[in-house]
């Protein structure tokens, strides 16, 4: 059911992109002839909890959309599992099936502080496993305070989750916003150290800073469109886009200690994310010009619970 | 309490020459006209405040329109240094990908040339490595990097068909193939002492930092480079 935010249908898209009439960029759907801007895709609150219920078996990207189709019939009830098949198979039209279900998603909300505690969860659970494989390697994160950092991040999170009963939430939402800044900049500089360093990259370890850097910037976002700062949460928006172009850009399907398999798989939800990124301030100005305001707009998405897939077309 | 004066204590009627001069004494200097000639810092504390239009504007007036931040443009320019990412992630991972199987095709073969080798050449008649495996390193592995560099240049150019501006342009890699140093390399003796050390050699020729699949790669990726820092220059090209 939609809310006042008239949202519309992916599927209404798919036959215009299958011809090359509309052509996908990040999460913008354009005009191919006048290059016009249709709409803006969008995940809904439903998405993010059928996902968050499947992400534990979901290790690394290769295996992502196996592991999620897989735990299906498992873990879901029929109604989740008819949801799940169906956007799957827009993901799949769309080809951003591994991007959107992934930690990082595809547009410009995470569209609930519950399901990224989850998430943050579920990449603690890995981190000792992890630990025990790369051992040497994750001697020295744990000298630079890693665990700390995880759980100040996970701690923030919270404080997400809980602003909304708060008096002046937006106050607390920007604070929130800022402390991930910083938390955001500690793993970019693990992953700038990783890939700096001599020799192939180590693709599990990486694949997890990855994870966490732009699960913070997920939310840093997020929490500004929640206080309604809308023209910074496009700067924010435009400077994260920039940041993953200049890291991730460097990095190839061979640059890991991985099979290149894995690699390539790795690298293109990594490219995938870029898109992601680059796309968001283009939906934030949308929002901003039509004055819709943040906290509409995500509540709007929370409520969703029929869809997992929606675009603000932009008419 | 002494309250400031008001304008309403200079607009009270008259009441002779003592009740004006009484007036003048309590009137504040800052509104006297020599003063506000000479002042260089604005009366702002009792200043009128400015009349805002909007207490004044019909409230049915539109809202005034908030001014975009983003060009869309820019998207056609990202879109294109998508394109050429793909292609050169795709070729890394198919010259890796070839390497790897060369790696092992020729393993195999260097593995079958030992078992089928009589004594006289294992012990006394000796050759080096690279000419043994002269015939299988043109069959598994020079043949085959070719064969897939030729197959990556022509994808470019199918990417770049759908890019009106860059349909022209298309990539020809040099030849990568250093002869003498793979002879340099192999010249060890085609022994069964000496596998391990073949295999190792061959290893790092092919898969090691700038062995031949490294080489593939950091040209694609200077390529890559070339095609959109060029793009960066001329903007408006896609």
């Amino acid at each position: 059911m939609f809310s006042q935010i008239p949202f519309d249908l992916p599927l209404r898209f798919l036959p215009g992109l299958a011809i090359g009439d509309v052509v996908r960029y990040g999460a913008i759907l354009k005009d191919a002839g006048t290059g016009r801007i249709l709409g803006h895709l969008q995940e809904s609150g439903i998405a993010q909890s059928l996902l968050s219920q499947a992400l534990s078996s979901a290790a690394s990207p290769l295996s992502l959309v196996s592991s999620v189709v897989n735990a299906g019939s498992s873990i879901y009830t029929a109604i989740q599992v008819r949801q799940l098949k169906a956007m799957m198979e827009t993901l799949q039209a769309l080809q951003i099936a591994t991007l959107g279900v992934s930690l990082i998603g595809v547009g410009v909300s995470v569209a609930g502080f519950v399901y990224m505690r989850k998430r943050f969860n579920s990449l603690d659970g890995r981190i000792d496993k992890l630990t025990e494989v790369v051992k040497a390697g994750f001697e020295n994160l744990e000298k630079s305070g890693f665990r700390q950092q995880m759980s100040g991040t996970k701690s923030l999170v919270q404080r997400a989750e809980l602003a909304k009963s708060m008096i002046d939430p937006a106050k607390e939402y920007k604070e929130v916003a800022a402390q991930l800044a910083d938390k955001a900049a500690f793993f970019e500089g693990e992953i700038v150290f990783e890939i700096s360093a001599r020799g192939p990259i180590n693709h599990d370890k990486f694949w997890l800073l990855a994870q966490l850097w732009m699960l913070c910037n997920s939310v840093r976002v997020d929490c500004q469109i929640r206080a309604n700062e809308l023209l910074n949460a496009q700067h924010v928006s435009e400077r994260i886009a920039g940041e993953y172009q200049g890291l991730f850009e460097r990095i190839g399907p061979a640059s890991f200690d991985a099979d290149h398999s894995e690699g390539r798989a790795t690298v293109k939800i990594l490219r995938d994310a870029t898109d992601s990124a680059h796309s968001k301030p283009f939906l934030l100005d949308y929002l901003r010009t039509r004055r819709i305001e943040g906290p509409a707009y995500i509540e709007s998405l929370e409520r969703e619970k029929g869809q997992p897939m929606l675009v603000l077309p932009t008419n | 309490m002494n309250s400031p004066p008001s304008a309403a204590v200079v607009d009270r009627p008259r009441k002779g020459a003592l009740s004006e001069i009484w007036a003048f004494l309590n009137q504040d200097v800052r509104t006297l006209k020599w003063w506000r000639r000479n002042s260089s810092r604005p009366a702002t504390d009792d200043a009128q405040p400015p009349e805002f239009k909007t207490l004044t504007a019909p409230l049915n007036e539109p809202e005034p329109e908030i001014v975009s931040d983003v060009d869309p443009r820019q998207i056609e320019g990202l879109r294109f240094r998508r394109e050429v990412l793909d292609w050169r992630d795709e070729f890394h991972f198919q010259v890796t990908e070839a390497a790897s199987q060369a790696n092992k095709t020729l393993a195999e073969q260097v593995e079958h040339e030992l078992a089928n080798m009589n004594f006289l050449r294992l012990r006394l008649f000796t050759k080096p490595a690279s000419e043994v495996l002269e015939g299988h390193i043109e069959a598994c592995i020079r043949l085959p990097m070719r064969q897939t560099t030729q197959i990556q240049e022509y994808a470019l150019r199918q990417r770049l068909l759908t890019w009106p501006p860059h349909r022209q342009e298309s990539a020809t890699m040099r030849d990568m193939w250093h002869k003498l140093e793979w002879d340099n390399r192999l010249a060890l003796k085609f022994t069964a002492d000496n596998r391990e050390r073949i295999l190792t050699v061959l290893g790092e020729m092919l898969l090691g930092e700038h062995g031949l699949a490294d080489r593939h790669r950091q040209w694609a990726t200077q390529f890559a480079d070339q095609f959109l820092e060029m793009q960066l220059v001329q903007p408006d090209s896609v």
